[in-house]
Parts: C-alpha cells; structure tokens; sequence
C-alpha cells in the first residue's frame, strides 16, 4: 500500500458550540463537518493551502449513521403534516455539506461518503488510503462524523445481532492525509 | 502491474421486473414505466406519479411482492447479487467484499429512517455469504457509481481480486416528499430528458449488482469477461450545495478522467448513457459537461437518458444504468430517450430519440451527478 503522511487532524467535540452553515439548520451535523475541516485545514500554510486547490484532492465521509437530527425531523413532519420542508432537501444527503466544504477550499477531486458497521474511521480512512493508493488523488480530506445517540440510534445499534456497534459519542474528526506533504 | 477489470456477472432489477429481458424490452423500446403511486398515499403531494414495480413483469425469484409494502432494499440487492454470482460462477464467496450504494431502510409508516445505511452492505453479505470489507456508499445519486469506483479501486491495487458492487432504491413516501416539496417532481407523469416542456423527475425503483474481477483472476479460472471496466473518474464542481455547475467543469473532469485511464480518446466513445434526469439545471449543465470534455465529438455520439423510461434510482441509478451501458454492449441495440419529441435548443446532443437504434458499441460512457455536483464516469469496453 502506498505511504501515507498525516498532515493534519482536528476535532469537534459534542458539547461545543459551532458557527451556522448558511443553509443548514436543526442539526449540528454540517456545523460539525465543516467546523472540522476549517480547524483541520487551518493548521497548513497558505501555500500548503493552495496545493490542496483542484482535482488532486479529495474528500471522504465516514458516517455509520448519517445526519440522523435532520433524519428524525423529517420523520416527525412526515408523521404530523404528511410534508416536509423545502429546506430540509439538501439536509437529507451528505454530499451538499461536502461540496460546501470543498468549495470553500477549491477542491474538485472525488467525494465519497461511505457508512460502515464496524470502525468508521478505520474504515474511512482505509477507503482514503484506496483512492492514494489508486493514484486517483494525492491527498484526502477524511472526516468521521456522528452524532450523538439518538433513542433510535441507541436502540438500533443495540438490536443488531453478530456485530458489535458501537453508538457513536457525537465527536466529529478531520484528518487531512496525502502521500506527501503538500506545497 | 495494476490488474484490468473485468465485470463477469450481473443482476438487475427495474419497474420492468426482474433481469435483463424485461429492461430490454422496456427501456431498450422507448417504453416508460410511469404509473400512478399506490405504495403511499400521495393525496398530499403536487407529484402523483413514479416507475413502481407493481408486479407487472417477472419478479424477485422465490418472493412475492405485496404492491403496498415491498421487501426490503437489501433483500432487492441480495437477489440481484444471487444472480450476479450465478452468472459470475464465482465460488469461495466468503473473500469477496461487497459495496454497494444505497441508504437506510425507511419504516413503511410515516417514512422515518430505520436503519443504519451500512446495514445494507452488511445484510447484503450476510444473505449471499460474502465477506468484507462490507461498505455501503451513500453519496446520493452517484452512490452506486462511487461503490463501482472503489470495486475497481480494490481491484486495481491488489487489495481484492473479485468484489461485489451495486446500489439499490426503492421509491419511498420520505424521499418522494423531499423532491416533492422542492417541486423538482414532474408533475405530468413524464420524465423527459433534454426535452423542451419537461416538468422534472420521476423517481424509479431500481438496483443492480455487478461482480467484478480482475482479468487474470476471470482468466485463470476460465471465466469470459463480459465486459472491461475501462475507466472511471469522480470530480465535484465545489460550485453549490445544489446546483451543478451549469459549465460543467465538475462531470468533464470526471469523464476526462475516465478516457486518460482507458488511453483512449473522445472519438472513440460510441455511445452515452446520461445522468439526464429532465431537470432544466441539471441537463444544462450535463451538456456543457460533455461539450467540454468530449469537444467536437459530443455531436456524433449517440446519447440517450434512459431514466426517461426507468425513472431515476436515486443511490442505485449507478449500476442499473451500468447493466443498461452492458447490454448496449451486448444486445446490438442502444436505448432511446423516450418522449423526446422536441430538444431543448441548450442541449443539442446527438439525441436518440423515441426509437432505438442498431450498433456495436466498442466503449460505453455512463455518468452520473448526485446534488451538491459531484459527479462520476464509468467507461465500458467491450470484452
């Protein structure tokens, strides 16, 4: 497998506060995400920053359970109202967040989303490894992120049998890796 | 050496049924699969349609299909991987890892989420006793494409010799409400891609599976390719957190992509399965997109957007448009877009339009765009 370096990595704990995401609301999720990839990103120099910009670099999602805040919210309205709102669209897929985030940075390589079972950010980051190893970027921008337990996620976690799932405790984490330090 | 890849088995599922012969004679014909919505009551929506497999058509073997409450997306999946590796004659299941692009089950009631998505790969897996890793891509519309993506990507690296990949929607009362409140639904029970008059899209049932393999592996056990995997890219726009770009910088940086990796160039391409989902943005933009990447070319290769009779499978629209790039290969035919009586003057393509047409395609380009512009292509070669 090729060699990897870890150029950077940041972390979103449950309990913070995070700044809006114009767009997105009632989940902490796309904060989270973003707020990750800001923190983790700001830690590289601006020519490090500019190497990053364009197809060479991409970006993966680990989630195990996804945006489930937005998810329980549209369960509601579709209960109560038989509706939902507009605005809740572009909140029940990951890959507007993503794309929010990889114009912030100028990033126009590949965008996975990958949920897994087991170890999300093991295996995240082992579908990041893939893509280097592939050539087909030469950096990528992993973020894990899951909310805290819902009582859905908690009792779905708990009703799987033959593998252990762990509910997830709210930490969001970016990692930027590349085969070599960008510059 | 990185290895070739060659797909050896498939298995699909349209509104059409189950298998290839029912989408031959369906998608292959022109002929839309638009009826009204009786899984859900849609008394509360603009949009009353959608291409439902209603029980018209063979269906799931061994299974009944009870019209209100269909099974689950991965027993759907795992039926299409049966036959998959039925046709593959792979054995020694328990290497082989599965991805495949899809999302939560959603409750029959009220259309909340039930389940995680990465319970779809993992009850894949555990149906037709596959091993791992097991990793569902959720990425929107092009989930299925990524999942095909990264199966090359294993293959290609050594990390796998034969994986299982796919991706699967089933039209549900949640995701028929999020297009519906945005009114991105057709509202004339037509999906009408590149078409002056489309009123947007109509959501489809669909999944697919394909067993890939390296070639040397399908070699060595005497296996015949049914086709290569070729290339492939994936490239985001980074424009909008919905919209694609309407240059489509994104989709030509994925389909250059795809033609740099088979080292072939954009002449060579005989036919085009697009995205073209009859949304005035999104075929804007995917016309530009290929303008861009294909130049001149884009004038003379055919082109059809078979959601105009499959509707669009969201997660699984990847790999069913896969199967329909495979029997584009295979049959000697190539598929029309239906209904398309009148171009849009901004996407003038060389449109097969209403009618199939006879040929013998050598490569097959499939793209797809999931919203947020992120885009994928897969490039087909016959074997």
């Amino acid at each position: 497998m090729t060699s990897v370096t870890t150029v950077a990595t940041a972390t979103v704990r449950a309990d913070e506060e995070l700044p809006d995401v114009p767009g997105f609301f009632l989940s902490r999720f796309a904060p989270a995400l973003r707020e990750a990839a800001r923190r983790c990103l700001s830690h590289l120099t601006l020519e490090e920053l500019s190497a990053l910009r364009g197809s060479r670099t991409a970006i993966v999602l680990g989630s195990a359970f996804g945006d489930t805040a937005t998810m329980e919210v549209v369960g509601r309205e579709l209960a109560e109202r038989s509706v939902v709102q507009p605005l809740l669209f572009h909140q029940a897929v990951p890959t507007p967040i993503l794309s929010l985030i990889a114009r912030d940075y100028g990033i126009t390589g590949a965008i996975s989303c990958v949920s897994t079972m087991e170890d999300t950010s093991a295996d995240a980051h082992a579908v990041a490894q893939i893509i280097l190893a592939e050539d087909d970027a030469d950096a990528v921008l992993v973020i894990v992120a899951d909310l805290e337990p819902t009582e859905r996620t908690r009792t779905r976690a708990g009703e799987l049998t033959g593998v252990a799932v762990t509910p997830p405790d709210g930490t969001t984490t970016a990692t930027l890796i590349a085969k070599r330090r960008p510059c | 050496m990185t290895a070739e890849v060659a797909v050896t088995g498939y298995g699909v599922f349209t509104p059409f049924g189950f298998g290839e012969e029912p989408l031959l004679r369906g998608a292959f014909a022109g002929r839309p699969a638009f009826r009204p919505v009786t899984r859900f009551d849609v008394s509360a929506f603009r949009s009353r349609h959608a291409a439902t497999y209603d029980g018209d058509g063979p269906g799931l073997p061994g299974r009944s299909w009870d019209v209100t409450s269909p099974p689950a997306q991965y027993e759907v999946l795992a039926a299409c991987g049966e036959a998959a590796l039925d046709m593959a004659g792979v054995d020694r299941r328990a290497s082989i890892p599965v991805v495949v692009g899809g999302k939560g089950e959603i409750s029959r009631r009220g259309g909340a989420v039930r389940g995680m998505p990465a319970e779809l790969a993992h009850s894949v897996a555990e149906a037709l006793g596959l091993g791992h890793p097991r990793r569902t891509f959720v990425n929107a519309c092009v989930a299925a494409g990524n999942a095909i993506v990264h199966a090359c990507q294993l293959i290609r690296t050594g990390a796998a010799t034969t994986v299982v990949c796919g991706g699967v929607y089933l039209l549900d009362e949640q995701v028929f409400a999020h297009f519906d409140s945005v009114r991105g639904l057709a509202t004339d029970r037509h999906l009408r891609p590149f078409s002056t008059g489309r009123t947007g899209v109509l959501l489809g049932d669909g999944a697919a599976v394909l067993v890939l393999e390296s070639v040397a592996a399908a070699e060595s056990r005497g296996a015949r390719p049914l086709a290569l995997i070729a290339g492939w890219g994936m490239a985001g726009d980074a424009f909008h957190i919905v919209r694609p770009d309407p240059a489509g910088h994104g989709m030509a940086a994925a389909v250059t992509a795809a033609l740099r990796r088979a080292s072939i160039g954009a002449e060579q391409v005989s036919y085009i399965n697009a995205h073209g989902t009859g949304t005035r943005t999104n075929d804007v933009a995917e016309t530009a997109a290929l303008r861009r990447a294909l130049g001149e070319h884009t004038r003379a290769i055919p082109i059809s957007a078979t959601k105009s009779t499959t509707g669009h499978s969201l997660e699984g629209c990847g790999a069913v448009e896969t199967v329909i790039g495979l029997l584009a290969l295979t049959s000697g035919s190539l598929p029309p877009t239906a209904e398309l009586y009148d171009v849009d003057p901004a996407c003038d393509l060389a449109h097969i339009r209403l009618r199939p047409i006879a040929a013998r395609p050598q490569y097959v380009l499939n793209v797809n765009a999931s919203v947020g512009g992120v885009n994928t292509a897969i490039l087909l070669e016959r074997a």
